[in-house]
């Protein structure tokens, strides 16, 4: 029975209650009775034992006879001998009083009470216990140690739930440990073992501790009755006892149950208030204002677009990106007129804005990373299969001047031969998603990407990151593109909305105006 | 084609001459197909150099690629030495890219 020391509040619930099982059967020998007696015993053994008990221990083993052997371990486990001669005088004598003495708790240990009963008379002590002398009084039967030691429990307790309530939800495991030395420092005040079987340990910690408490006062008041004086020591542990105990256990008992109702909170819990959240996310993209999206160009923006886009000069540079060392020819801006198929440095250089933008005013913009078109071509595509290699060096944090994993999300433009696509690795909303604006599909794509952000988290970060939950999205809920040439203007967009952190509220119809719009920004290398 | 100096894909080297070490470098541009061609650059010359050379091996239009390094464009004026490259660095040669639709 070494195992029984171990304080129930470290163990699984299962495992006490096995315990309690299969120590009824030794004790009581009676089947019947074993529930209740268990909970009695179990109660006992959900305790360790201080050394104020192992010094009281020995008082308890001169149980007299063999179907009770066990009996010192209980007496010992239930902390103060006194307190046991106490209570089982109480229940000899005046077992009306008692009111939830409940015949199983009598009948299953009733031989244990009388052994515990003659165990407690043995005036043995003095050798172990010290100066006090024993007392058949009830009350002066406790001697001054224990009393002391039931105070400073008592004190403990107190200390114990004020902890726990000041813990709150933060502090879960703190809480539920003052709880724990809470169930156990209680009942050393009431020892009324009818009360006791209410009580199954901290697995049951509203309705059983508040139970505690109730044979708790009327303890305390026959103590008070019979108490011959008022010591300095008494009146202390008077005043410790004015502190309600109820009030404060009921704030235990509630603050447990909410513990409980958190803990409850299984996987698909949490899902379900992710799903909330998404969803109350998606109505706050749909309020977000995108009227900057749709502003339209002034009379001199669309003059100098004009010019632009009907340049005779298709070689002449028109406007030279610095940091990405792209230039703009009138032949490369010529792709941004109507019904022309978008090429790689209009994109290029239009994700490079999006991203100054961002930059500029990061609070009105997600914090984005958009790759180059040539991203995924050196990734997966040119090859037929996965080289991390070959794109390991381009996110470092020298080149970025940020860590990508730090982004919200990384937009990775698809380039599929003669059309665009977009896939974004969104680490906001942990999914990947991918946008065809002719709602294709690629499952490569995504699965290339997962890994790639998977080994690029532990190349850069040293981190492993778990993407198991992430979510694989094509979506379909996007604007559609009607003709044969705006995926690349759709692709587009699709970016800059989601820098924007905004629905995508655009139609084919708009395109005409994006293309002008991307032809102004690129011109003043300004994206707003 | 003074200063670069181009092999074959099987990236033999021609014949150093001592105590250039520290001057030259050796970079290998990819292609798209897969085929490496090497150079041997002198660290301060532009880059432009060997992008032609390249795109007169490959018989390329200049304009119709991309070079990468790291990712980045390059631009013909750039050198070995400003963009701190190492012996061995490769360069991206990319076909540019358009799309319109698809079937």
């Amino acid at each position: 029975m070494r195992s029984l020391v171990i304080p129930a509040h470290m163990q699984p619930i299962s495992k006490v209650l096995f315990q309690k099982n299969t120590s009824s059967f030794h004790d009581a020998k009676d089947i019947a009775s074993a529930n209740i007696f268990n909970f009695d015993s179990g109660l006992g053994h959900s305790r360790s034992i201080t050394p104020f008990d192992k010094r009281m221990r020995p008082l308890a083993v001169p149980a007299q006879t063999q179907p009770i052997s066990k009996v010192p371990q209980r007496i010992s486990h239930s902390q103060s001998l006194d307190k046991v001669s106490r209570s089982n005088d109480g229940l000899h004598r005046n077992p009306s009083e008692n009111g939830a003495l409940t015949g199983n708790a009598r009948g299953s240990n009733s031989v244990a009470t009388d052994a515990l009963l003659d165990a407690a008379k043995k005036p043995v002590i003095p050798s172990i216990c010290g100066t006090r002398e024993f007392s058949n009084s009830k009350f002066t039967g406790l001697d001054n140690i224990s009393e002391l030691e039931l105070y400073r429990s008592y004190v403990q307790a107190v200390q114990g739930s004020l902890a726990s309530r000041s813990a709150g939800w933060g502090d879960l495991s703190a809480s539920l440990k003052a709880t724990g030395s809470n169930l156990q420092q209680g009942p050393r005040f009431s020892f009324e073992s009818g009360r006791r079987t209410s009580s199954i340990g901290p697995s049951v910690p509203g309705s059983g501790f508040l139970h505690f408490d109730a044979s708790n006062s009327k303890d305390r008041q026959v103590a008070e009755r019979t108490a011959p004086s008022t010591p300095v020591w008494k009146k202390l542990f008077n005043k410790a006892q004015q502190i309600n105990p109820e009030e404060t256990v009921d704030l235990e008992a509630k603050v447990l149950e909410a513990q409980l109702h958190a803990l409850r909170l299984t996987k698909e819990g949490i899902w379900r208030i992710a799903e909330q959240r998404r969803k109350s996310e998606l109505e706050k993209l749909k309020k977000k204002d995108v009227a900057d999206a749709f502003t339209s160009l002034s009379s001199d923006a669309e003059e100098a677009v004009e010019s632009a886009l009907l340049s005779q000069q298709r070689n002449r540079i028109l406007v030279t990106h610095e940091k990405s060392n792209i230039d703009i020819t009138g032949a490369v801006i010529q792709c941004l007129l109507p019904g022309a198929w978008l090429n790689d440095e209009v994109i290029n250089l239009y994700m490079e804005l999006l991203k100054e933008r961002e930059v500029r005013e990061p609070k009105k913009f997600l914090s984005c990373h958009f790759f180059s078109t040539f991203f995924y071509n050196k990734l997966f595509k040119d090859k037929g299969s996965y080289d991390y290699k070959a794109v390991r060096r381009w996110t470092t944090q020298k080149k970025l001047g940020y860590n990508l994993l730090d982004c919200e999300k990384i937009l990775v433009p698809i380039h599929k031969d003669i059309h665009w696509c977009l896939a974004v690795i969104n680490i906001r909303d942990r999914k990947f998603e991918y946008l065809d604006s002719l709602k294709g599909t690629d499952d490569k794509v995504l699965q290339v990407l997962a890994r790639y952000i998977v080994d690029e988290a532990k190349d850069k970060k040293g981190e492993l990151l778990d993407i198991s939950s992430w979510e694989y999205e094509y979506r379909l809920d996007i604007p559609e593109q009607l003709n044969g040439c705006d995926c690349g203007m759709f692709m587009v967009k699709y970016a800059d909305f989601h820098g924007r952190g905004a629905a995508f509220s655009f139609t084919q119809s708009d395109m005409e105006y994006f293309r002008r719009r991307t032809a102004w920004e690129i011109l003043r290398l300004h994206a707003t | 084609m003074a200063g670069v100096e181009d092999t074959p894909t099987s990236g033999e080297q021609q014949e150093k001459k001592p105590g250039d070490q520290g001057q030259h470098i050796n970079l290998k541009v990819k292609g798209q197909d897969g085929n490496d061609i090497f150079f041997r650059i002198k660290r301060s010359t532009q880059l432009r150099k060997l992008m032609n050379a390249y795109c007169d091996r490959q018989s390329i239009d200049f304009n119709a690629i991309a070079f990468l390094f790291d990712g980045r464009r390059l631009r013909g004026e750039q050198t070995p030495d400003e963009l701190e490259m190492e012996d061995g660095d490769e360069i991206d040669a990319m076909l540019h890219q358009t799309g319109g639709w698809a079937f």
